[in-house]
């Protein structure tokens, strides 16, 4: 019975240590860093972050970098990186190991952070809602597309769903990433149009130009009796600012028409996207912000 | 003092608004009527073509070349897309042109499908289709009279002919004159002054032309008639 009773207690014990040590060899690089079993040191590279960990525990540990972890910057001005892709780094007992994380830019005013940059600053995990959306991306691998980038800056910068502009993705991966954010974002509202924004000379670098070139989307109407249709871009006041389309003998009933319009010449400001019929009446309307 | 400022406030907005009508581009319809009072439906090489629907687009050639616009048109019953293009009014030729990108192409609104092309440039526009088979038709006014200018109205085929005579003949380039087709005309006698008509159909007498100087109390008559 004594025999019995203290095999019971042994394979307690042994099943509690293998809980206890498994809890202590996988941890996120936040707890890591907090319980001291690793070091760290993250420099900028051409699609991210090189980040070289060492374990500093007498045992083997798993580190994961999860997707939505922010490493700030020591200088505020320039951008933040995101993680945009989970990476488990393996590390025996006081090894040393160097991995390449992918990241976003995390502030789309900030500037670029340039290539062999290490001055940042203990990571933080990004907005739980960031967090969740891109980790429900990740297996899509669409880190690289513009659609991604566009998503976290609208956590980090508040961006609306109109700068949320396919760019480079396509329109499978585009509709993907608008299911998945919009399924984590039910309440952020669509406002019916996009907005493109002149791309940076160097492409390879995460950077907001902050400059409208193109707006496109749709324009709802409603139509009761055939008509000719122009869709035009309007000023604040009112006043048609350039002709987008002409519909010839639009027949009654329910529209969305499309339009798409160059506006890198137009201030930032508000305008609105409308269709009248040869009457010069409105049919319906759409207001932008550029 | 007040007035003035305010005087010059409304001049200056007025000013700007003026500016602004004159430069941002605009879209308006052109209409068969429009086509049969100003302009003609052939092509540059003077045979006649079928008008469908245009517009007319106004504005800076410079902000249009960067905001090109969409023109898109319902389909039309038994007209097929291949068969029609989207042309470009020269006024000089005084006829209606190809253009770089004229070829209509299908696009979709939704479920909807329309056909489209792009404009980048003011003008007039229209929608025409190729009339199969061409063919003339000679067109005598009396003898002693000679046309000057005339111009043949077809409104249910879309074709407006137009041209210039120095004889009684008017060849009409197409295979038969229509009934309903209304013709105008500028016409002369030696050494008379020019005499305008419109409204006329094929074979109509019309009397009372104008007063022949020589016989106070007379008339003149003038019939229309058709030979191939």
């Amino acid at each position: 019975m004594r025999y019995v009773k203290s095999v019971f207690l042994s394979v307690t014990f042994c099943l509690l240590a293998s809980v206890v040590f498994a809890y202590a060899a996988h941890v996120d690089i936040g707890e890591a860093l907090k319980r001291k079993i690793i070091r760290y040191q993250a420099v900028k590279s051409s699609s991210g972050l090189d980040i070289t960990v060492t374990n500093l525990l007498h045992d083997s540990v798993y580190v994961e970098i999860g997707s939505g972890w922010i490493f700030p910057t020591a200088d505020e001005s320039m951008q933040p990186q995101v993680v945009s892709r989970s990476h488990m780094i393996c590390l025996a007992e006081g090894e040393e190991r160097r991995a390449r994380l992918l990241t976003l830019c995390g502030n789309a005013p900030g500037r670029t952070v340039p290539q062999g940059y290490a001055e940042f600053l203990k990571p933080v995990l990004g907005k739980s809602d960031m967090v969740a959306t891109l980790r429900e991306l990740e297996p899509y691998k669409m880190d690289r597309k513009c659609i991604i980038q566009n998503i976290v800056w609208h956590y980090t910068n508040g961006h609306t769903m109109a700068n949320f502009h396919p760019g480079n993705t396509g329109i499978d991966e585009y509709l993907t990433a608008m299911h998945v954010f919009q399924a984590n974002e039910p309440d952020v509202v669509d406002p019916g149009y996009r907005i493109r924004y002149r791309e940076s000379l160097h492409p390879e670098e995460s950077v907001f130009t902050g400059a409208s070139e193109e707006i496109e989307g749709h324009v709802s109407i409603k139509v009761n009796a055939a008509t000719n249709c122009t869709v035009a871009l309007l000023d604040q006041n009112g006043m048609l600012l350039k002709p987008l389309k002409y519909v010839n003998d639009q027949q009654p009933g329910e529209y969305s028409l499309s339009f798409k319009s160059y506006v890198l010449d137009l201030p930032k400001g508000n305008y609105s996207v409308a269709v009248f019929d040869k009457e010069g009446k409105t049919l319906g309307a759409l207001p932008v912000e550029i | 003092m007040n007035i003035r400022i305010v005087l010059m406030v409304v001049y200056l907005l007025s000013a700007v608004h003026v500016i602004a009508q004159s430069v941002s581009p605009s879209v308006k319809d052109l209409d068969f009527a429009m086509v049969a009072e100003q302009f003609n439906t052939c092509n540059d090489k003077r045979e006649p073509m079928t008008f469908l629907s245009g517009c007319s687009i106004a504005g800076d050639d410079e902000l249009l070349r960067k905001n090109p616009i969409e023109i898109m048109f319902n389909p039309i019953a038994k007209v097929d897309r291949e068969d029609c293009l989207l042309m470009r009014w020269d006024p000089v030729l005084r006829a209606w042109k190809k253009f770089p990108g004229n070829r209509l192409n299908n696009t979709f609104e939704g479920r909807n499908a329309y056909w489209s092309a792009v404009v980048d440039a003011s003008g007039h526009y229209a929608l025409m289709k190729e009339i199969a088979n061409h063919g003339s038709t000679q067109l005598l006014i009396p003898g002693g009279y000679a046309a000057e200018e005339w111009k043949y109205v077809q409104p249910n085929l879309g074709i407006v002919c137009e041209g210039f005579s120095t004889t009684r003949t008017i060849a009409v380039p197409v295979m038969n004159l229509s009934p309903l087709a209304q013709i105008s005309l500028k016409f002369r006698k030696n050494g008379e002054p020019v005499s305008v008509l419109s409204g006329l159909y094929v074979g109509q007498v019309v009397k009372d032309v104008w007063k022949d100087p020589d016989a106070i109390n007379g008339s003149y008559e003038l019939s229309l008639t058709t030979s191939k």
